[in-house]
């Protein structure tokens, strides 16, 4: 059928069985009037065609280095076209033949220019660098975990051998590591793994910023090889310095790291170099001739490289919040703001973590009975290097506390209780602190959860959120809530004392994330006013517990949308 | 401050609750007066087994009176089996009871017994039931009624309380009216029954457009003006219930030559029309007077100064809905006007 759809469409094609098993497809495509090709699709095993077809160019070895195709493999003069991954892509697998054509057509268009146009081909090349590096070797290339920042000078870097290949994690992997690193906590768990005295020395590393003119070895062309060309190219004051280097430092086993940026992204792959005898270190051609080379792939931990590849945003580093209370849903806005960036961090609670609230917190059984803020700060600085978190077991009010409201740009108030929250307000308002401060809370039920932020440079306070909507008087309840006041809403298990406000980590968690998105949009300049925010949950537990729900909850229809705070009535904000 | 918070106060002037402490008097004379005929019927063979309120306190829709009178709808209740043959012998029991304790004018109506109580400016109706299982019938005939005029009659008192206080939305086949419609709805019969205190200067024909009339009328053409928030809009709400009253084929029935019929039924047993036999004068001069009504709420719309627009507002519904002075300047603390309340919030 796809034999049949592709002649329809004027592509020559022939089919055959290979000795696998695979079905495979040849076509042939004319480029321009100087290049032909032949692309050989393996149709895949299972006949359901969830997955793409695997497409080869074939006679690979006449082209080159290629953008977007790999080497052979084995026996078979054929290279992978990187066509797209699966997983990006929506597959009509009811029409294996539309598929099948549409996949073709997309390979020959992302080859098509690399081959016809050298200046494209070697642009895209130096786009995927890293791919080429790998493609270097035939075999799986190792991989060395580099614990430094990108920096144009010449950095100097230890490197240690691995605990043992049969470790896990970063105890199987050498580790190179620049004597710079200052700015990682003392609980990071990266840096007990470099100072784990299992782990041994292995030498010293170089890393090197080598400018965009590179380009990457070819399949198994000898590193020592492509190393001599880049040094030549080289600008004079750089070939300086490596020269001091090579003549200071004398090895059996070195390392050169590399960087390199492209479009903006930088770029790190390595060499291993290696002697049978003590030698100087292959910064300079008359001394690479002593050394073996061989290629290495680098998992790189930085700070510009780490931060916005998992979606955490530099900009927010230097930025100082200050969270008050660390229940459920501030254990949930500490661990928003450490996943968005943020490096200077107070929580501030003077509570203990019980087992009680284990499912909906972000601590687990080891803290339990520990303090909420040491806990926290413990569990979220292991595994964040650039996290500072100061820890502070006080009361809301205490004077330790309030200097660290005063420094900081931000305040998150997660307390829960109106009463404490309105008494703070009244506090920072006499303070004419002048701070941005997010309230939330959520209510029981999963009836839904709140956040307000008091912008600092805009109408619009705290109290307007307390204004009752029907008498335009100041209310104990919020006008958000989406219960009516006066109700039981506690569920109590073994009497007085062990009332509880039911309710999940899903609305700890909602209601956590909207109020870390405010505190983010306010201190990136996203929102230049006072708003609200609310998500609006199911009533079938509220009806189940026979709660009433108000005016607010049946009419309100903008779930997750930001909204004016001011309140015309308010009687602190028209004083 | 807009114009939500004049009618704010508005309301706050006119809302009359049991509790009030103006009407501490007339619940006083009432309690003690209730405590005398208990007394009466018990030593005359047929003792009262309930009593309740009746009418719009039992409702929340209420109005203190412009002249300062207050109306109390006692119903008493006795058992079916205890009962006389005759329901005007009961009735003189009450009477008998109110002239004893000096009552002016107690007289047996035909629904109920009615007198005055001077010095109180109270003014006191007494209906008088019987309760078999859940039905209930009342004591119609007045004193010199013929047999077929006096009778036992079937009556719900409780199932027009609670048609009223049904939180549900009549306009919207009976949705549910959230907490602060409900309220609002409470709070249009309140308006417009001052609205027809105000209007009707003459008392005999003020007294044709009944309470409960207005109320079945606005509780069947409620229409709720509230933003998402919460915060209501009376001012809109009465325009469009009157608009909605105005439109509705099944209230004024258009006579010809701009004359009008009214029939409101009572939604409940006996499910009688409570304009019955006032004939289109009532019915036109209502129709009119609503109408300027919604005009000058529209005229209101329009104007954007809230002093002129409360000038307005105070000619249809007097001198109670207050007219803001110009801000003086001065402020003064203002603070929740409860000390505790239980939250449902939680961090």
């Amino acid at each position: 059928m796809i034999l049949q759809y592709l002649r329809e469409k004027g592509i020559e094609c022939t089919r055959e069985r290979n000795q696998s098993g695979y079905i495979t497809i040849t076509s042939s495509h004319t480029l321009n009037l100087e290049f032909s090709i032949l692309i050989k699709g393996y149709i895949p095993h299972s006949s359901n065609f969830t997955e793409l077809p695997l497409f080869m160019l074939c006679d690979r070895s006449k082209f080159g280095q290629l953008a977007h195709v790999g080497w052979k493999q084995g026996e078979k003069d054929e290279g992978n076209i990187c066509a797209g991954s699966t997983d990006n892509l929506s597959l009509n697998f009811g029409k294996p033949e539309l598929l099948y054509y549409d996949a073709l057509i997309r390979a020959v268009e992302t080859i098509k220019p690399c081959i016809i146009d050298p200046e494209e081909n070697n642009k895209q090349i130096l786009k995927e660098f890293e791919a080429h590096w790998i493609w270097q070797k035939s075999e799986h290339m190792n991989r060395i975990f580099c614990v430094s920042s990108f920096k144009k000078q010449i950095q100097e870097l230890s490197v240690k051998l691995p605990v043992s290949q049969d470790a896990g994690g970063l105890s199987r992997q050498y580790m190179a590591w620049n004597n710079t690193n200052k700015d990682f906590n003392k609980i990071y768990t990266i840096q007990s793994s470099w100072d784990d005295t299992k782990r041994k020395l292995n030498g010293k590393a170089c890393q090197i910023s080598i400018d965009p003119q590179i380009h990457p070895p070819l399949r198994e062309q000898n590193i020592a090889e492509w190393w001599e060309e880049q040094l030549l190219a080289l600008n004079g004051e750089t070939k300086r310095k490596l020269r001091q280097f090579s003549r200071r430092n004398r090895a059996k086993e070195f390392w050169i790291i590399c960087t390199t940026t492209v479009e903006n992204e930088v770029i790190w792959y390595a060499i291993k170099c290696s002697s049978p005898t003590k030698e100087k270190v292959p910064l300079c051609r008359e001394k690479i001739s002593k050394w073996v080379m061989e290629a290495w792939a680098v998992d790189v931990h930085s700070k510009e490289q780490l931060l916005p590849r998992s979606g955490a945003n530099l900009d927010l580093s230097s930025q100082k919040v200050c969270l008050v209370g660390c229940g459920s849903v501030g254990s949930l806005i500490a661990n928003a703001l450490v996943g968005a960036g943020f490096q200077n961090l107070t929580f501030i609670d003077h509570d203990i973590f019980e087992i009680q609230n284990l499912y909906r917190h972000r601590l687990d059984m080891l803290s339990v009975s520990c303090d909420k803020v040491s806990a926290l700060k413990y569990t979220f600085e292991f595994g964040h290097p650039w996290l500072r978190i100061t820890a502070l077991k006080d009361k809301l009010l205490s004077d330790s506390s309030k200097k660290e409201y005063l420094e900081a740009d931000c305040i998150i108030v997660a307390i829960g209780s109106p009463t404490e929250e309105k008494y703070f307000d009244s506090f920072l308002s006499t303070e004419n602190s002048n701070k941005a401060i997010i309230y939330t809370w959520l209510e029981g039920h999963s009836i839904g959860g709140h956040a307000v932020l008091v912008h600092p440079d805009s109408k619009g306070c705290l109290q307007c959120a307390y204004v009752d909507p029907e008498t335009s008087l100041p209310s104990l309840n919020s006008n958000l809530n989406f219960f009516l006041p006066n109700q039981a809403f506690g569920k109590d298990i073994g009497g007085c004392g062990n009332l509880f406000l039911p309710y999940s980590q899903i609305d700890a968690s909602q209601t956590a994330n909207m109020a870390a998105k405010l505190a983010i949009e306010y201190l990136t300049g996203q929102i230049k006013k006072s708003v609200k925010i609310s998500w609006k949950g199911k009533r079938n537990h509220a009806e189940k517990a026979g709660l009433k729900l108000s005016h607010r909850y049946y009419r309100f229809q903008k779930s997750l949308q930001e909204l004016d705070l001011y309140n015309e009535e308010c009687h602190v904000c028209n004083k | 401050m807009g114009l939500q918070t004049q009618f704010n106060k508005f309301h706050k002037k006119i809302n009359l609750t049991r509790q009030d402490q103006a009407y501490k008097n007339a619940r006083e004379k009432d309690d003690s007066i209730l405590e005398k005929i208990r007394e009466s019927f018990k030593k005359e063979g047929h003792p009262i087994i309930s009593d309740f309120i009746q009418g719009s306190l039992k409702t929340c829709t209420a109005i203190k009176s412009v002249d300062g009178d207050f109306d109390i709808d006692r119903a008493i209740v006795i058992d079916a089996e205890k009962a006389p043959d005759n329901p005007v012998d009961v009735k003189l029991i009450v009477l008998d009871v109110l002239e004893a304790r000096g009552f002016k004018n107690a007289t047996i109506k035909k629904p109920c017994v009615t007198a005055d109580y001077a010095s109180l400016n109270l003014h006191i109706d007494f209906p008088v039931y019987t309760k078999d299982g859940d039905k209930y019938k009342l004591a119609i005939g007045r004193k010199n009624s013929t047999s077929e005029n006096r009778k036992w009659d079937n009556s719900d008192p409780n199932g027009l309380q609670e048609w009223v206080n049904d939180d549900r939305y009549h306009q919207k086949k009976w949705d549910v009216l959230t907490d602060v419609e409900f309220k609002q709805f409470r709070r249009v019969v309140q308006y417009l029954k001052r609205w027809r205190d105000e209007q009707y200067t003459s008392s005999s024909e003020r007294k044709k457009v009944y309470s409960i009339g207005l109320t079945v009328m606005v509780k069947k053409s409620f229409c709720p003006s509230a933003d998402d928030e919460g915060t209501p809009n009376d001012l809109l709400a009465i325009k469009d219930t009157v608009l909605c009253i105005l439109s509705q084929s099944e209230f004024f029935i258009d006579l010809g030559d701009d004359k009008y019929d009214l029939i409101v039924k009572l939604p409940k047993s006996p499910h009688r029309d409570i304009f019955n036999d006032h004939g289109s004068t009532v019915a036109t001069k209502l129709r009119n007077k609503f109408s300027t009504l919604t005009k000058k709420i529209i005229e209101v719309e329009i104007e954007k100064d809230l002093k002129k627009q409360c000038e307005i507002l105070q000619k249809q519904f007097g001198v109670d809905f207050p007219i803001p002075e110009i801000d003086g300047g001065s402020s003064k603390a203002i603070y929740a006007t409860s000390g505790v309340s239980s939250s449902s919030q939680g961090a």
